[in-house]
C-alpha cells in the first residue's frame, strides 16, 4: 500500500477541512462551573481560594491524622502494648532484645527504638493515617482537576526559577512520596528542567510519611519548618537555573475542566497507594530498625558520632548523637524523625537542636527508594550532580537553619 | 497474541478506557500527564486474548517531553496489530493530529471519540458517520466513565485497518 | 424580579457580616492579641484563616449585586465555597475530636454530645446562612 506523509502544514490544513465537515459547534452558554473555573485561576480570586484549599488540606490531614495517633495508637501503644512487650520479650538486655523491644526502661515508643516497639509504632500508629488522609485529599485535588489551576496560578513564580507553573504537580506528589513525583517530572519538557525538578523534590520536599511524624513530634514548628524547606528548593532552584546550561521554554497549560471526583476511583486510588506503602514502606522501616541497631550493636554508629562531632557541634549545632538518625535517613526519613524525637524526649536534644536535626534529616540524602528511582530516570551521572547539589545544600541550609535556630532562642 | 494500544492526547480518557477494557488499576487523575510510563494487561474479545497497552499521553509523534518519547517508542517498537486512538470529542482537532500521524506511519487504527457526554452538554455535534465515511476507519463514541459505547469499540477492534493519507485527503475533498 | 432583589441585600449583608467575622480573625491573630469568646461564639485566633474568611466575604458581596448574572453568581458562590471549606474542616476536626475519649477508648456519650455544644466559630455559624445560595442557583439554572 502506498504511504503519504504529510507535512505539519498539510496536516492541519486537512484536520482544518475534516473538522469543517464533520463537527459542529452549536451556540455555547457560559455555566456555573466555566465562572468559578475562571476565578480559580484569576490572582485577585484565585490566590484566596488556594489559600482555603491549602488550609483545608491541612486541617484535614491534622483531624485525620490526630485522630487516630493520638486518639489512639499512642494510649494503646505507650499504656498497653509497651509495658506488655517490655516484660514478655526474654533475655532483657541482650542483643536480641535491644533489636526487637530496645530500650527496656523507656516510656514510650518513640524512645524505645526496637523493630516491635517503635517500628510497630511509627509505622501503623503514626505514619499510615497520616499516608491514608493526605493520599485521600490529594485524589480529591487531582480529580476534581484543581491542580492544574493551581499550575496557572504559580507559574510566575516558577518561571523565576526555570521551571514553569505544572511543576507544581510532581511538587505536590512528592510531599506524598518522592518516587512517583520524581517519575512526574517526565512530563517537564527540557533535560535541564527535568534534572532540575528530581534534584530539588529529592533534596528539599519532605514526604508524608515524614510530615506525619513530625506533625506528631513538633506540631507547632512544622508550619515554620516547612516554610524554610520550600525557601530553600526556591533559593536553590534559582542558582541551578542560572549554572545549569539548557532551555526553559514556556507553555502554555491545560486546564481541563472541574469534574466532579467517581467515588470508585478515589477509593481504587487512595487503596492502591496506602497499600503500595504497606508492601514497600513497611518492611523498609522495621529492616531499617534492624540495621541500625546492628550498627549501634558494633560500635559503626559511636565511632562515626566521634568522627563526625566536630562538624555536628560547630556547623549545625546539633549534638553528636543525631549521626544514628542520619544512618536511619539513609533507609526511612519518616524513622529517622521518629528516632530525633526520640532523643528529644529522653533529653538528649533541645527544642532548638531538634528543629535543625529535622531540617537536617530531611535534605539530607533521599531514602533508598528515591536514590534507586533517580538513578533509573537519570542515570549514574545525573545522580552524582544530584548527590553534589545535595551536600552544597545540606551544608548551606543546615548552617542557615542552626543560625535561624540560634537567633529566635528557640 | 495480538497487541492493542491505547493512544491519544493527554487527559483524554485512556486510563480509565484501559481499566475498563481490562480490569486493571491504572492510575486515573484529571490533569494532563497522569500516566508516564506504560502500563500492559490482557483483555479478552470474543473468547479470544488480547494484550492490551496503555500509553502516557502525547500531542504527537515527534515527542516534546520525556513522556511522548515513551509513548512514541513503544509505537515504534512493538508494532501492534491495532492502535484505539482515543480523541477528546470536544477538541476533535489536536485528537486527529495525532491520528493523522499514526495513519500516515501505517498502524491499524480504531477512533473512540471520547467524553462524547461533555460534547454534548456543550452543543458540540459531531457527524460520526460522516467521520468514519473520510477517514476509512472505524469511529466510535464512547464514555469511558459510564463505560457507554465501549461493546461497540470492542466490536470494531478487528476492522481496525491501515488507510492511505492521500486517500483520506480526496475523501475531505482536498 | 422581587427575588433576586431580595438575593441581593441578603447576600451583600451575609457577604459584609462574613467580611468583619474575617477581619476579626485576623486582628486576634496579630501576636500578642487575645482570642475572643463570647459564651455561643469563639473567634479563633488565626491569621490564616481569618484571611481566607475575609476573601470569602469580600467575593459573596462583589456577587450579590449582580446575582441573576452568571458572573454574579458565579462570584458568590466562589466565596461561599471558600467559607464551606473552612465549615467542612471545623465539622471535620470536631466529628474526629468527639469519638476517642482520650485514654484510648470510645467517648462517653455524654462526652461525645459535649464536643458538639458552643461556642462555635464564625464560619459554623455563617454556614446555614450561605447554603441559600443553592436556591439562586437553581432559579438561575431555569
Ligand atoms: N465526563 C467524562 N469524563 C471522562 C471520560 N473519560 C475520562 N474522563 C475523566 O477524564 C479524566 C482523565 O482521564 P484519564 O483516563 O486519566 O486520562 P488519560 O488519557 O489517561 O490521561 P494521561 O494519562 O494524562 O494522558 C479523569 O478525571 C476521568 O474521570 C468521559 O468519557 N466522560
Ligand atoms: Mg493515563
Amino acid at each position: 500500500m502506498p504511504r503519504t506523509s504529510l507535512s505539519v502544514d498539510e496536516r492541519w490544513k486537512l484536520i482544518d477541512s475534516i473538522s469543517k465537515q464533520v463537527v459542529l459547534r452549536g451556540k455555547y452558554k457560559h455555566t456555573l462551573k466555566d465562572v468559578i473555573s475562571d476565578l480559580s485561576v484569576r490572582p485577585m480570586t484565585g490566590i484566596p481560594l488556594a489559600l482555603a484549599v491549602l488550609f483545608g488540606f491541612w486541617a484535614f490531614f491534622g483531624a485525620f491524622a490526630g485522630f487516630f495517633t493520638d486518639g489512639f495508637a499512642v494510649p494503646a501503644f505507650d499504656d498497653h502494648f509497651l509495658p506488655a512487650i517490655q516484660r514478655a520479650f526474654p533475655g532483657e538486655g541482650g542483643p536480641l532484645y535491644w533489636i526487637f523491644v530496645g530500650d527496656p526502661g523507656a516510656p514510650s515508643c518513640f524512645e524505645a527504638f526496637g523493630v516491635l516497639t517503635s517500628g510497630l509504632f511509627v509505622a501503623f500508629g503514626v505514619v499510615l493515617p497520616a499516608i491514608v488522609a493526605f493520599y485521600l485529599v490529594l485524589t480529591i485535588l487531582e480529580d476534581t482537576g484543581y491542580l492544574p489551576r493551581l499550575a496557572v496560578l504559580v507559574d510566575t513564580v516558577f518561571h523565576k526559577i526555570g521551571l514553569h507553573g505544572f511543576a507544581i504537580v510532581p511538587t505536590i506528589l512528592s510531599l506524598g512520596c518522592n518516587v512517583p513525583a520524581v517519575a512526574a517530572s517526565r512530563v517537564l519538557e527540557t533535560k535541564k528542567q527535568r534534572f532540575m525538578m528530581m534534584s530539588l523534590l529529592a533534596v528539599f520536599i519532605p514526604c508524608g510519611a515524614q510530615i506525619g511524624v513530625m506533625e506528631e513530634l513538633l506540631p507547632e514548628y512544622v508550619p515554620a519548618i516547612l516554610a524554610f524547606l520550600f525557601f530553600g528548593y526556591f533559593v536553590t532552584g534559582a542558582v541551578l537555573s542560572r549554572l545549569i546550561p539548557g532551555r526553559s521554554p514556556e507553555i502554555l497549560i491545560d486546564v481541563p475542566p472541574y469534574r466532579s471526583p467517581i467515588m470508585k476511583n478515589v477509593a481504587t486510588k487512595t487503596w492502591a497507594r496506602v497499600s503500595g506503602f504497606i508492601k514497600m514502606a513497611v518492611p523498609a522501616v522495621l529492616g531499617g530498625i534492624v540495621v541500625v541497631n546492628l550498627l549501634y550493636l558494633l560500635g559503626v554508629i559511636d565511632w562515626l558520632a566521634d568522627a563526625l562531632e566536630p562538624i555536628f557541634v560547630v556547623w549545625f549545632g546539633v549534638p553528636a548523637v543525631t549521626v544514628g538518625a542520619l544512618v536511619m535517613a539513609f533507609l526511612r526519613k519518616d524513622m529517622a524523625v521518629g528516632m530525633l524525637g526520640g532523643m528529644a524526649a529522653a533529653g538528649l536534644l533541645t527544642t532548638g537542636e531538634l528543629i535543625t536535626s529535622v531540617v537536617l534529616v530531611s535534605i539530607y540524602f533521599p531514602c533508598l527508594a528515591t536514590f534507586i528511582m533517580l538513578w533509573k530516570e537519570g542515570g549514574v551521572r545525573d545522580l552524582l550532580k544530584s548527590l553534589a547539589i545535595l551536600t552544597v545544600s545540606f551544608f548551606v541550609f543546615g548552617g542557615l537553619m542552626h543560625g535561624i535556630v540560634a537567633l529566635a532562642g528557640v | 497474541m495480538k497487541k492493542i494500544f491505547l493512544a491519544g492526547n493527554p487527559n483524554v480518557g485512556k486510563s480509565v478506557l484501559f481499566n475498563r477494557l481490562s480490569g486493571a488499576r491504572a492510575t486515573v487523575s484529571n490533569y494532563p500527564g497522569t500516566t508516564v510510563d506504560f502500563t500492559k494487561s490482557r483483555m479478552r474479545i470474543a473468547g479470544k486474548e488480547y494484550e492490551i497497552v496503555d500509553l502516557p499521553g502525547a500531542f504527537s509523534l515527534e515527542p516534546k517531553d520525556k513522556a511522548e518519547e515513551v509513548a512514541r517508542d513503544m509505537l515504534k517498537k512493538e508494532k501492534p496489530d491495532a492502535v484505539v486512538s482515543v480523541i477528546d470529542a470536544t477538541a476533535v482537532e489536536r485528537g486527529l493530529y495525532l491520528t493523522l500521524e499514526l495513519i500516515e506511519k501505517g498502524y491499524p487504527i480504531v477512533v473512540a471519540l471520547n467524553m462524547s457526554d461533555v460534547a454534548r452538554d456543550r452543543k458540540i455535534k459531531i457527524d460520526v458517520r460522516k467521520l468514519e465515511e473520510i477517514l476509512g476507519v472505524p469511529v466510535v463514541e464512547t464514555v469511558a466513565t459510564t463505560g457507554s459505547g465501549l461493546k461497540e469499540l470492542v466490536s470494531r477492534i478487528e476492522e481496525a485497518k491501515p488507510v492511505d493519507v492521500g486517500a483520506i485527503k480526496q475523501r475531505a475533498g482536498r | 424580579m422581587m427575588k433576586f432583589k431580595l438575593g441581593s441585600a441578603y447576600f451583600a449583608i451575609l457577604g459584609v457580616i462574613t467580611l468583619a467575622f474575617g477581619g476579626l480573625e485576623v486582628v486576634t491573630g496579630l501576636p500578642g492579641i487575645e482570642g475572643l469568646s463570647t459564651g455561643a461564639l469563639e473567634i479563633p485566633p488565626d491569621l490564616w484563616r481569618g484571611i481566607i474568611i475575609f476573601f470569602a466575604g469580600a467575593f459573596i458581596t462583589a456577587g450579590a449585586f449582580k446575582l441573576r448574572d452568571i458572573h454574579g453568581l458565579g462570584m458568590s458562590t466562589f466565596g461561599s465555597i471558600m467559607l464551606w471549606i473552612i465549615a467542612g474542616c471545623d465539622i471535620f476536626t470536631r466529628i474526629m475530636e468527639s469519638i476517642p475519649n482520650g485514654a484510648g477508648g470510645l467517648n462517653s456519650l455524654e462526652g461525645f454530645l459535649a464536643t458538639y455544644g458552643p461556642p462555635y466559630s464564625p464560619a459554623l455559624f455563617l454556614l446555614p446562612f450561605s447554603l441559600v445560595i443553592f436556591y439562586f442557583i437553581k432559579e438561575v439554572e431555569k
